[in-house]
């Protein structure tokens, strides 16, 4: 008797399955290569999948009237892309945009209905994720109004680094500014201060993370308080 | 009798319960208790185990996120459209936010562990209340967005519509001090934009009450999130919707089976 390859134990949330239950998923899991900036779901568009990232990470975005665009929250190997299907909804409220190339499992929206339905552990799973991620939401949310840019580029890159895998991050400005909710001179001057203390490297949009710790000490504690949220999905 | 009377006003007065079919809200009904939540209470503490959901009636409750520095920010508000405590569907769930009632009044209150076990077996109750939780996470999302984007002045004036949308009247005790809290801002820049909305007469502000004069013009000074806002305070009335088009289904599939029911037409 052999257990069938789990290439997903990279994937929090699959890992934590018990056998029988990963069995009956497997042949509807798909393993997908994703591309930086390819979108996933369009604000109020359709969600045919769920996605389990592995070593990549989604950003959701909620855009404004005027065309910009604000990052609300993202998504890596902790967690899977697409809660609001579990919660009865269709259309996506985020648009889903990948941050960091890299590879995810998929599995098509009915499946995962279907699994939900059923109340086993992934439904308290998929709850527990469906919590954590409103607290990570609303946390960004307070943090965007009384932080500092530098305390929350700090988090920002704290919470992608541990969702990267890698030390090297291909970050643009626009970008930054986005997911910070913020001007873009207002993200190269917190770069350049970070730059200053020497915990990370800038040049044109590629961000190297040279000291972790440091890079801690500098973070407001909303990183530490989602993180731990974050922890307790599969805890 | 009087118990009876005020929880029957549930059925109306809060969308969740109301959104419930009359046989799962009689089901629902025996696990309500009435209470009065007063102005500034603590509902929950992070950390706290969760052993009360509250479906707000006559009040309005917030979420309020808590910084180290004592910096605060509200991250959710939640009246007689929503459930305070939806995360209880999760076994042994420990609260993550500081949650207090803004104005006071009744609720129905339902021990989380009860509504546990009403979901497992009321599929319909727990299908409204994942809806709800994703009208919240809209809610909280669009905060993210208006929090870095938008001016104190438009926030201040999103917040109070937000307000006045779940209170059900023009007039309500807010201190500048709490809209200072709530907003996440220093209390002058709270006082300057009173001071201007009072100017033009859309607000009146006397001894820690506020009053909306006018509303229109309100919505006006509002920032662009203002709109998407009212529309989650109304989420229910989509579900409304939904279930008439479900009944029409029923009735055209009935139609095209020869069915011969005989069913009175909606108003």
């Amino acid at each position: 008797m052999h257990e069938a390859p789990r290439p997903s134990t990279e994937n929090h949330i699959l890992a934590a399955l018990p056998p029988e239950d990963y069995e009956r998923l497997a042949s509807h899991l798909e393993p997908v290569k994703l591309s930086l900036g390819q979108i996933l779901y369009e604000a109020g568009g359709d969600m045919e999948y769920v996605y389990f990232p592995i070593n990549m990470m989604i950003s959701l975005l909620s855009q404004m009237t005027d065309g910009g665009s604000v990052e609300v929250g993202l998504v890596g190997f902790e967690g899977m892309l697409g809660i609001p299907l579990v919660l009865g909804v269709d259309k996506s409220p985020h648009q889903a945009m990948v941050q960091i190339p890299g590879g995810v499992l998929r599995m098509k929206a009915e499946v995962v209905r279907r699994e939900f339905g059923r109340g086993g552990v992934l439904s308290g799973l998929l709850l527990r994720f469906t919590q954590a991620m409103i607290l990570q939401i609303s946390q960004v949310a307070a943090c965007n109004r009384v932080h500092t840019v530098e305390e929350r580029l700090a988090r920002w890159l704290l919470m992608t680094h541990d969702r990267a895998g890698s030390d090297e991050l291909e970050l643009t400005q626009e970008f930054l500014a986005m997911m910070l909710g913020c001007r873009r001179a207002g993200v190269t001057s917190a770069a350049i201060t970070l730059q200053g203390v020497g915990v990370i490297r800038y040049s044109r949009g590629h961000i190297t993370i040279l000291d972790r710790p440091g890079l801690e000490d500098l973070a407001c504690e909303c990183y530490r308080i989602v993180k731990a949220e974050f922890d307790r999905v599969t805890a | 009798m009087l118990y009876q009377s005020a929880a029957q006003r549930g059925l109306i007065g809060n969308g969740v319960l109301a959104s419930l079919d009359a046989g799962e809200y009689q089901r629902l009904f025996h696990l309500l208790r009435v209470v009065d939540l007063c102005a500034q209470q603590t509902l929950y503490t992070p950390g706290d185990r969760l052993q009360h959901v509250y479906f707000p009636v006559g009040c309005v409750v917030t979420g309020v996120a808590v910084m180290d520095d004592g910096a605060t920010v509200e991250t959710a508000m939640i009246g007689p459209e929503g459930v305070v405590g939806v995360s209880a569907m999760t076994d042994g769930y420990r609260v993550r936010y500081w949650t207090r009632v803004l104005l006071p009044g009744e609720a129905l209150r339902v021990e989380a562990e009860a509504l546990r076990e009403f979901c497992e077996e009321s599929q319909p109750c727990q299908t409204m209340l994942l809806r709800y939780y994703s009208t919240l996470i809209s809610q909280v999302s669009r905060r993210a967005v208006c929090n870095s984007r938008h001016r104190l002045s438009e926030r201040l004036c999103t917040w109070l519509l937000m307000v006045h949308d779940r209170a059900g009247t023009d007039d309500f005790p807010v201190t500048q001090e709490a809209v200072a809290r709530h907003l996440g801002v220093r209390r002058a820049g709270v006082n300057e934009c009173v001071g201007w909305l009072e100017d033009l007469k859309i607000i009146d502000h006397v001894r820690g009450h506020i009053r909306i004069l006018r509303r229109e013009a309100l919505e006006a000074e509002a920032c662009v999130c203002y709109p998407a806002f009212k529309a989650e305070a109304r989420w229910f009335d989509g579900m409304a919707a939904e279930k008439n088009g479900g009944q029409d289904e029923y009735q055209r599939a009935s139609a095209s089976r020869g069915g011969n029911e005989h069913r009175s037409s909606r108003p």
